[in-house]
């Protein structure tokens, strides 16, 4: 078993026999290093724990460590060291030109401050809020992620472009700048791209990329400590403010109202902010209306799913990148059957490697078809006839009973055989069966819609579209 | 068990191990401290599993024992009693009695063997700090420590161990507060060189730093460091603290601390803090900035906050001040506040470069001389 399967099961054990109090002081963030010779090596966080397990629960973690490793007799703790975290600190941010400060307001202020002026107050203190810039500030950016590295194709490429001309001009023009669009699709990438793009020609600018999530998290600790003056501080000293995975804010009130607050606050004085979410705004349910308003007010722009191509393109990069070599073939296949996302292609692509690495073979067709075997049943059997039918009656604008009635009409019977050729390829129905269904048909002439349609595939390029069309309609009504 | 000992070197002890207890209630036993009798001394400890704070009383001891007593109304009760007095403290069981003079109070202990165990060092000490150098460089440094716990690394003070100085320094990326600690000849030997190669520098929980600084007493000559197995030991008079290091990486902040200065103007603490106290009495609730404006010509340094809801206030100081065309900067004038507060010199140099970019406070001594071992940045408030 691995130490870490070890740990959890001991731990398992342990948290039943004691309190939850002492649980969790002692063994939060403990975990097995390595068993030598009968020792069980134990990392624990500071040395209060250290010898609280080794003096007071030492028996206790035996008892359970020889449940699952007979061989174990004693345990030893050390304390973790400090461990650099991986956190990219943005080299320090020095503040830079004033560059969003008009130079009529610069003077008019200086001539305030200087002669004692009878103006109204708000002469030289501005009411925009301003605060001292930070020396050191973390903008959570993953430098891996550029817009060279970023396949554009038809699916993204307004999205991307938004994105490339936010990054030169920002708060200037797409203000709030709203991406939204399925899981995996390169939401993530695109947000980071942009962002460290903004760091590399102005790295004076305040940068944050966040997750709604960790916002959230944020803003409690905030209220837990009695800081919130503080954390909305430090969200309005942005210059670009990046928003990962908005709908989980759904439902929030506290945390939208927190935002709302901190978006108006960016907003009036032209800072930018991007937005992302698996959905348009429209459909984010429990979002209050002024933030829906308001998220409506910028840009939106959708990513949807890739294409074919833009699937094989992504893939042919990725293989670059990892250097190693595929068969065009196999790549394809890969394209052609992964379907959903982004992320899964590269999880499939992986999990080819890994095989071929393992068995010492090149990645074949062959290969490539059964290890992804799996994965493509998986993706499969959550398809059921009717929702073959309902995507064909669709796409041809036929109607099911048509599709079951007998007759020749030449649009109904093509659209009858691509939905039985279909049937075939994807359910792996026998023909008999999808004879059945289509009102009592023989078999054979379910064998020669299949037939047909595989021969025409090739051929003719509006079926090969057609059929392409149908199957995202199928995995992806699916997957959402 | 029964022992006694004066009130002074009780209550003192106490001091000590209050601030190290916890405040959490899942584990009540935090907010007790150990009473135990070994080796016929009397060892007070406490700790919050962040730090661990162990003390020996002087005592006369009868019989053996231990227990775990709750913190606060103990300390309350022999921080009141007279000075002068003589404690005796009698444990039977579970019951725990204090008599001194007339006063006299019972309470309930708890069980010793649910205290942590706190950890003691095995090896040798590492190397010696000055201790009143070390107290002073403590007192400047604090204040500017984070507290906001999304920064972890903020949180604490960092120490930068270089050939023969310690630089100690704490932020919370809007000022920043550096001293640099001299190391004593004699002081940086072996120990400490072996220490280094561990170790260039370590990040400390600022509740350690308060700590040290508040159990460093006047007559403190030393304090021993000691590093074992990811921990810090300080031994201060019979006072030993072991504290966790804060994991992280402590940001590069003298990168940040700029080389020189465009203008400098030498002012009276005093005359400066009362003009930028007042200032932050008018400052806006908002904003919450003060301008100051700084002409070299007319050696003048004007300090003004206006906000809508309260009104104005200017405040003229004069001082030599060097530099070329006037400047203004504004600033937040809490963090101008705390920079002259830790400050410990009648005179203070202002230093400045642009609107935009850190300005610094250092000391100068009753001899003129400017102390280049401290330095003070606050970060200005940006257009």
């Amino acid at each position: 078993m691995e130490h870490q399967e070890l740990w959890k099961s001991v731990l398992g054990q342990i948290e039943l026999s004691i309190s939850k109090a002492n649980f969790v002081t002692w063994f939060q963030g403990t975990a097995i290093v390595s068993v030598e010779d009968g020792t069980a090596i134990i990392s624990v966080p500071n040395g209060f724990a250290k010898e609280w397990l080794e003096n007071k629960y030492n028996h206790t973690i035996i008892q359970a460590l020889r449940g699952f490793d007979e061989t174990i007799r004693s345990i030893r703790c050390i304390i973790s060291g400090p461990q650099p975290i991986k956190k990219s600190f943005d080299a320090v941010v020095q503040p830079g030109s004033q560059a969003t400060m008009k130079p009529d307001v610069q003077s008019q202020q200086r001539t305030n401050s200087n002669t004692q002026t009878t103006r109204p107050a708000g002469g030289f203190i501005q009411t925009a809020p301003k605060q001292a810039t930070a020396m050191f500030h973390e903008s959570n950016l993953n430098p891996r992620y550029t817009f060279a590295d970023y396949i554009v194709a038809e699916n993204n490429e307004l999205a991307n472009a938004a994105c490339v001309a936010v990054s030169r001009n920002l708060g200037q023009i797409y203000n709030p700048l709203f991406i939204y669009g399925g899981v995996g699709l390169g939401k993530t990438h695109l947000l980071q791209a942009l962002g460290n793009e903004v760091k590399r020609e102005h790295p004076e600018k305040n940068i944050k990329y966040i997750t709604s999530e960790r916002f959230t998290s944020e803003l409690v600790d905030s209220i837990k400590n009695q800081r919130t003056d503080k954390f909305k501080e430090y969200y309005q000293q942005m210059d670009l403010l990046i928003i990962d995975d908005v709908q989980f804010l759904s439902g929030r009130e506290k945390t939208q109202n927190e935002f709302f607050h901190i978006f108006n606050a960016l907003y009036q004085i032209n800072k930018q902010i991007v937005i992302s979410s698996d959905r348009p705004p429209k459909a984010i349910p429990t979002l209050e209306d002024r933030l829906r308003s308001r998220f409506e007010g910028g840009m939106i722009t959708d990513i949807s799913q890739p294409n074919e191509e833009t699937r094989l393109a992504i893939l042919r990069k990725k293989v670059t990148e990892k250097g190693i070599s595929i068969e065009e073939d196999a790549l394809r296949f890969i394209a052609e059957n992964i379907t959903q996302n982004i992320r899964e292609i590269e999880g499939a692509l992986n999990r080819v490697i890994a095989y071929s690495e393992f068995y010492k073979t090149a990645p074949s067709i062959s290969l490539v078809e059964k290890v992804l075997s799996q994965l493509i049943i998986q993706n499969k059997k959550n398809i059921q006839t009717k929702d073959i039918v309902a995507a064909v009656e669709k796409l041809y604008s036929v109607s099911e009973e048509d599709l079951l009635k007998k007759g020749r009409k030449k649009g109904i019977s093509n659209a009858r055989q691509v939905a039985m050729y279909l049937m075939r390829t994807e359910l792996n129905m026998p023909f008999s069966s999808i004879g059945d269904f289509f009102g009592g048909r023989d078999h054979t002439t379910a064998l020669h819609a299949f037939e047909k349609v595989s021969g025409e595939i090739e051929k003719n390029l509006r079926l090969k579209g057609e059929l392409s069309t149908l199957k995202n309609e199928l995995y992806q009504s699916n997957g959402a | 068990m029964k022992v006694t000992c004066t009130q002074e070197n009780l209550s003192k002890a106490l001091s000590f191990l209050e601030r190290a207890t916890g405040k959490q209630t899942a584990l009540p036993i935090l907010s007790n401290f150990l009473i135990r009798v070994e080796k016929g001394k009397l060892k007070l400890s406490s700790t919050n599993l962040e730090i661990g704070v162990t003390t020996y009383v002087n005592a006369k001891i009868e019989g053996a024992g231990e227990i775990a007593a709750p913190v606060k109304i103990i300390s309350n009760f022999v921080g009141n009693l007279p000075s002068g007095e003589v404690v005796v403290i009698d444990v039977q069981g579970s019951a725990i009695s204090l008599e001194s003079g007339g006063y006299d109070m019972r309470v309930r202990g708890l069980d010793p063997k649910d205290f942590p165990i706190i950890p003691e060092k095995k090896g040798e000490t590492s190397f010696h700090l000055p201790a009143q150098a070390l107290k002073s460089a403590l007192q400047r440094i604090l204040p500017c420590v984070s507290m906001n716990e999304s920064r972890l690394e903020l949180t604490g003070v960092n120490m930068l161990f270089l050939d023969d100085e310690v630089h100690i320094a704490a932020t919370d990326s809007f000022r920043l507060a550096e001293q640099v600690l001299r190391l004593p000849d004699g002081a940086s030997g072996e120990g400490y060189d072996l220490f280094r190669s561990q170790n260039s520098s370590l990040i400390l929980p600022h509740i350690t730093m308060q700590e040290l600084a508040r159990i460093i007493s006047p007559e403190t000559e030393t304090v021993a460091v000691t590093f074992e197995e990811n921990q810090v030991f300080f031994d201060i008079d019979g006072v030993s603290v072991v504290s966790r290091i804060i994991n992280g990486k402590y940001p590069d902040y003298k990168q940040i601390l700029p080389k020189e200065f465009a203008y400098a103007a030498k002012l009276s603490r005093e005359e400066l803090l009362r003009a930028v106290r007042m200032a932050g009495v008018f400052a806006s609730q908002m904003s919450g900035e003060m301008l100051v404006s700084v002409s070299p010509d007319s050696g003048e340094v004007l300090v003004a906050a206006r906000s809508s809801e309260v009104g104005e206030n200017r405040t003229v100081i004069h001082g030599e001040i060097s530099g070329g065309e006037p400047v203004q900067i504004l600033f937040n004038p809490r963090y101008v506040i705390d920079g002259l507060n830790a400050i410990s010199t009648d005179s203070v140099y202002f230093l400045l470069n642009s609107p935009s970019s850190p300005a610094g406070f250092r000391m100068i001594g009753s001899d003129g001389v400017i102390d280049q071992d401290y330095l003070y940045i606050a970060m200005p408030i940006r257009k």
